[in-house]
């Protein structure tokens, strides 16, 4: 009895496997009968794909391309991938589906992106890559780059500067998913490390957070209150890390940022945090519309495809020119 | 023996159901892929988990060094006075006439110069130590900086010459290890056999490269000095 039991459970295992099987050719088939469709010349589209809205330098970003192209008299629809990148994947196809002209992106993942640009390419449709790169070139017409590693030794340089080139110091990373947060702390400790009387007392990832960041930065200095600087992946953790060191009530401790966000340029107005790189959002998103225009028209951009953008250093001396992540 | 019988089909189906199941497994797991565990801190360039084998910053910068960049450098160079002079007047009409920029408009202009100046001050205290150098008329007032060391600032190298395009390099990162390689050469070839002891008020002659920076200091990464008396 035993073993009839048993054999009838091997028998549904064998059966659900079979079954999961055939569920998995099924997919397959209805994405490889899907046909391609070519982009008609009737149509103004163009797709601006990017991060969530949440973080206001993508933000920035939709709203920069959006407003470049309505004045060059195209149609935009702004979608949101969430940094996932089946989500972008499925923005890919419904570009596709609609016949945009362009696809303006900023990117999922580099290698989750590579299909779906190339996807798209197949479709006769180009994409235009802005701020995170993908590792290959001949894919997307324009890889449009915020140059994170300079930012990042900028803000290490201006740090080290600020610091006196001594003390110890925090470092809050970013989501360690996210290929940019490895960057900015590479190229912060690519400059921090040449000054031996630097220390670093804790290096912890917030996550690009700000309520993250408050509570990790709130137990590192219940640890340890001998702190001169913090140096953060971004500005909503340098935000936070500011936030905490007030209300342990540290005093003329440097906390520097990355992104150029309206609130940390405040707080530097204010005297608070001394720092932050400003990644010019505003400024790549309108080049990627220009130069989609100009491959449409004549069927170049006139540029390499992959162009490093140059971040800026904001302190005291120009956070009051600076405007959602533009310097006027 | 009936019931041995039984047995015996029982276990063969047993055996034939388990073997399906195994044939089934390996076909689903079969769109796994296997990854390498890399530990972190094996070396210190794929930290991050970004991966740039493949190529090796020092061994490029070595090829180029003396067939490429010396003969660039001495045949490009222009009188540094002459470029300050029209920077100061106009950046963008300067960097079409004398400069060379990597990227689009809008980048920065990187300059290849040359000079002959007095030292009026000799910043070590900061590791990213500076020459400070007055140009003839000697009024004792620095016009530039030179970098001396240990910590060499910015990508002038790296951005002042044609034959480096970004386009040729996989990521950013690896186009930074390019940039900190051209530095470590000048390091080995130029800074770490001079300690700057003793050299205010003497005149050096230099060749090099720097970016220009709208509203900051020039800031020269030298590729060759020397060091004579005299500049009185």
């Amino acid at each position: 009895m035993k073993s009839i039991t048993k054999s009838m459970f091997m028998g549904l295992l064998v059966v659900s496997m079979i079954g999961l099987l055939v569920a998995g050719c099924g997919g397959q088939k209805t994405a490889a009968d899907k046909p391609a469709e070519k982009a008609s010349s009737g149509s103004k589209l163009i797709v601006v794909i990017t991060p969530s809205h949440s973080n206001p330098f993508f933000k920035a970003e939709a709203l920069g391309a959006e407003a470049k192209a309505k004045e060059l008299g195209y149609e935009v629809l702004s979608l949101v991938h969430d940094d996932d990148a089946n989500k972008q994947s499925e923005m890919f196809d419904t570009a596709i589906a609609r016949k945009a002209v362009a696809i303006i992106c900023d990117n999922a993942g580099a290698d989750a992106t590579l299909a779906a640009v190339k996807k798209a390419k197949d479709a006769g449709i180009p994409t235009f890559l802005i701020d995170r790169e993908i590792n290959v070139t001949g894919s997307a017409v324009s890889q449009i780059v915020s140059n994170n590693f300079q930012g990042a030794k900028l803000g290490g340089e201006e740090f080290v500067k600020l610091m006196g080139e001594k003390g110890n110091y925090v470092e809050l990373v970013g989501k360690e998913s996210d290929t940019n947060a490895g960057i900015r702390s590479k190229g912060y400790h690519d400059v921090i490390d040449q000054y031996p009387e630097l220390k670093s007392v804790a290096r912890q990832s917030a996550n690009w957070s700000q309520t993250e960041a408050f509570s990790k930065m709130e137990s590192i200095i219940q640890a340890n209150k001998d702190i001169q600087g913090v140096i953060c992946g971004n500005d909503t953790m340098a935000m936070g890390a500011m936030a905490a060191i007030k209300a342990a009530g540290l005093k003329n401790v440097i906390v520097v940022g990355f992104d150029g966000s309206n609130d940390v340029r405040d707080s530097i107005i204010g005297g608070d945090i001394k720092a932050t790189i400003l990644q010019p959002a505003f400024q790549i998103a309108q080049m990627s519309v220009e130069q989609a225009d100009k491959f449409l028209k004549s069927g170049s951009t006139g540029e390499k495809e992959k162009q490093l953008v140059d971040c800026v250093l904001i302190n005291g001396a120009n956070a009051k020119k600076l405007e959602t992540f533009a310097v006027k | 023996m009936i019931k041995n019988f039984k047995n015996q089909c029982i276990r063969s189906a047993k055996v034939a159901l388990l073997l399906v199941c195994l044939l089934f497994s390996s076909i689903l797991f079969s769109g796994c892929k296997l990854y390498t565990v890399v530990s972190n801190d094996k070396n210190k360039d794929s930290q991050q988990g970004i991966a740039v084998e493949g190529f090796d910053a020092n061994v490029f910068v070595n090829s180029v060094w003396e067939s490429k960049v010396i003969p660039t450098i001495n045949q490009k160079a222009v009188d540094i006075g002459e470029v300050i002079k029209a920077t100061t007047n106009n950046a963008d009409e300067a960097g079409k006439k004398y400069g060379i920029r990597s990227a689009q408009e809008g980048s920065p202009w990187n300059f290849i110069v040359k000079g002959k100046g007095r030292i009026v001050h000799v910043n070590k205290e900061s590791r990213a130590g500076t020459l400070d150098v007055d140009l003839a008329p000697y009024d004792g007032k620095p016009d530039f900086k030179i970098q001396i060391g240990p910590v060499i600032k910015n990508t002038a190298v790296r951005d002042s010459f044609e034959f480096i395009k970004y386009d040729d390099f996989k990521n950013q990162m690896v186009f930074a290890e390019l940039s900190n390689a051209f530095h470590k050469k000048i390091t080995d070839t130029l800074l770490s056999k001079n300690d700057f002891a003793n050299i205010k008020e003497k005149e050096v002659n230099f060749n090099g490269v720097f970016t220009y920076m709208p509203s900051s200091e020039i800031l020269v990464t030298p590729i060759t000095m020397e060091f004579t008396e005299g500049g009185k």
